[in-house]
């Protein structure tokens, strides 16, 4: 499963037409596309549009899908590096959003075919090295200095998916549209950009999490259990152990049967003693 | 061996401190991150443990505070009236399955402090203050194992020649003996290794040197004129532990001169609830961590019938080869 968020049509476009994904119905705000387990939102430009469209699709999940969900934000971003070249693609591992002082540390864990990586910054709006230009923040030399990447929603979208996602399963990546000059980006540029970095990535963006491993006892053991004991009234303590134990069995006899009671013992259970010493007397042929 | 660090994070105070400067020369390859405080990478909420310890990142910092630390309960404090920890490192390289730094810390990166100097005044201070001073160096995390990028080990022994009324204990899983080798021996240092049967190593304690490796080690230190303890803590009921137990008994009467070994430190597996609940919520594949355990004043324990039986077959085998004064029970 893996989710894309953009902030801009221009930015998603070569990603749709590559996933052939459609538009999803729903009440919500943001536009939402989908193609299987795969889905791409679109935000609209700022943080808080961004952290909107996050928490509205996570919201569409339950808690176990957004622990299977790889996570991410690509975009464009203005580069106060005359090195970067235009359409340089960068993972960021490092977003401070300017207006609050927050740091934020998307981690790097999986490997990725694009090398490089960087730093971002996040600005209430468009930033330019340029003097005064309308709509935009001019940024003097001793700021420009150390600035490498800018753009509008990095940490928007990195402090909204953190609430939702587990963190490993967060990225974001920024490619170079600009070198801060005080324009608007053509959509075509953006698109053409974006549908290059598309070649390499799209795989690694489809590709399952590593980490995420359909776990037999959940799967296969524990639902047994569970039917086995749909009419024993047990406690969820009682239950939290059972599974514990059963766990432990598991791991210690990969290969053998679960051991179950006699079924025809359940009858003679009376009492709530009765229970507990049918139910600590299976516990301890699990822990074998 | 672990993999080299892909990442380092650094805080901005001490982006220029010299030894942030020679531990990056250690990893030209990293990528430096700089931060403002190592809490605000190492206590993130929601970080999966497990998969960290996969890509384990370095952060460099400064300690602030806190350069001592009364010892836990769950240590032996070898009737020491001042029995104290420091925290040079957070995180280990290695990953044993029954650590309990799996639940105590919220991510597997690893911290290293750089300002040893601050380490040492506060050190020198209680001294003056209380006269005696045990202090484990190497508690939550292992210390010798990092020497070669994080040479503290070393500096403690220079520090420690000067202060007779300092004890340090370096407990190791490592086999890093060799970088500690051209040190005259201080009796006021225990060198102390954690050892386990071979087949614990290579199933439960990931990363860490095998049986022969460490006895090498020892030996050495012993030959050296280092005052050695052992540990064989924690003792695990894996299938068929009796057998393992009772064999590295046996090896260790017939691999180490008993005249050399201060005492044996022997106990069974124990650890805080909260830590165990942590670690079982991440680490869903390890036996030893669903055992059925006693639960009393928030500690989880093996039962005290099992403990006993663990005591008593350990305490067995070793005095077969070893003085009775020698074997001391860390946790009953």
């Amino acid at each position: 499963m893996s989710a894309l968020f953009f902030a801009v049509l221009s930015e998603a476009k070569p990603w749709l037409t590559k996933l052939e994904a459609k538009p999803i119905s729903h009440s919500g705000k943001f536009r939402i596309f989908q193609k299987d387990n795969h889905y791409i939102i679109i935000s609209g430009t700022g943080k808080l549009s961004m952290a909107l469209a996050v928490s509205e699709f996570a919201h569409t999940l339950s808690k176990p899908e957004r622990n299977q969900m790889k996570v991410w934000n690509l975009g464009i971003a203005g580069s106060g590096r005359s090195e970067h070249k235009l359409g340089d693609f960068f993972w960021i591992n490092k977003i401070s959003d300017v207006s609050s002082s927050k740091d934020f540390y998307p981690d790097r864990i999986l490997n990725s075919n694009f090398k490089k990586e960087t730093n971002l910054k996040t600005f209430d709006r468009p930033v330019t090295k340029e003097k005064q230009r309308d709509r935009f923040i001019s940024l003097n030399s001793e700021e420009l200095e150390n600035l490498n990447l800018v753009d509008m929603e990095g940490s928007g979208f990195f402090e909204a998916a953190s609430l939702y996602f587990p963190l490993e399963n967060i990225a974001v990546g920024k490619l170079v549209s600009d070198h801060l000059e005080g324009k608007f980006c053509q959509a075509e540029d953006v698109e053409t950009m974006m549908a290059k970095t598309m070649e390499g990535l799209f795989e690694e963006w489809t590709r399952p999490l590593p980490w995420v491993n359909a776990d037999s006892i959940e799967t296969v053991d524990w639902p047994l259990v569970e039917s086995f004991i749909q009419n024993l009234r047990l406690t969820e303590t009682m239950r939290h152990d059972l599974k514990k134990s059963v766990r432990f069995f598991r791991l210690r006899h990969p290969n053998s049967q679960l051991p179950f009671p006699e079924e025809s013992d359940k009858i003679n259970l009376k009492s709530k003693t009765d229970l507990k010493n049918y139910f600590d007397q299976w516990r301890e042929t699990l822990h074998v | 061996m672990f993999k080299a660090f892909s990442h380092i994070y650094i805080e901005e105070s001490i982006l220029d401190h010299f030894r942030t400067k020679e531990i990056l020369n250690r990893f030209p390859n990293a990528i430096p991150i700089s931060i403002r405080h190592y809490k605000d990478s190492f206590n993130r909420n929601s970080q999966n443990f497990r998969i960290q310890k996969e890509s384990p990142k370095l952060i460099l910092a400064e300690k602030k505070d806190q350069f001592l630390y009364k010892g836990s309960d769950f240590s032996p404090n070898f009737s020491h009236p001042h029995f104290y920890y420091n925290t040079l490192a957070l995180n280990c390289i290695y990953d044993c399955e029954y650590c309990y730094l799996q639940g105590m810390f919220p991510s597997a990166n690893l911290v290293l402090f750089v300002n040893w100097e601050d380490f040492f005044s506060a050190t020198k201070e209680f001294l003056d203050k209380n006269k005696s001073l045990y202090l484990a160096l190497s508690y939550d995390t292992d210390l010798l194992a990092l020497e070669s990028f994080f040479p503290a080990t070393k500096a403690w022994l220079e520090f420690a020649t000067n202060e007779p009324n300092l004890s340090l204990e370096i407990r190791t899983k490592s086999t890093n003996y060799g970088q500690i080798a051209k040190y005259s021996p201080n009796p006021n240092v225990i060198l102390a290794w954690t050892i386990s049967p071979q087949s614990i190593i290579e199933s439960i304690e990931h990363g860490t040197p095998s049986l022969q490796a460490r006895l090498k080690a020892i030996g050495q230190a012993i030959k050296d004129g280092w005052k050695v303890r052992i540990c064989i803590d924690p003792i695990l009921r894996v299938p068929e532990w009796q057998t393992h137990y009772q064999s590295l008994a046996d090896t260790l009467g017939k691999e180490l001169n008993m005249e050399g070994i201060l005492d044996i430190s022997i106990g069974g597996f124990r650890m805080n609830i909260d830590f165990l609940k942590r670690m079982t919520d991440v680490r869903k594949d390890s036996s030893i961590l669903f055992h059925d355990f006693e639960k009393k004043d928030k500690i989880v324990s093996y039962s005290k019938l099992e403990t006993e039986e663990i005591l008593n077959l350990m305490s067995g085998a070793l005095k077969k080869h070893f003085s009775p004064s020698q074997i001391k029970v860390s946790y009953s």
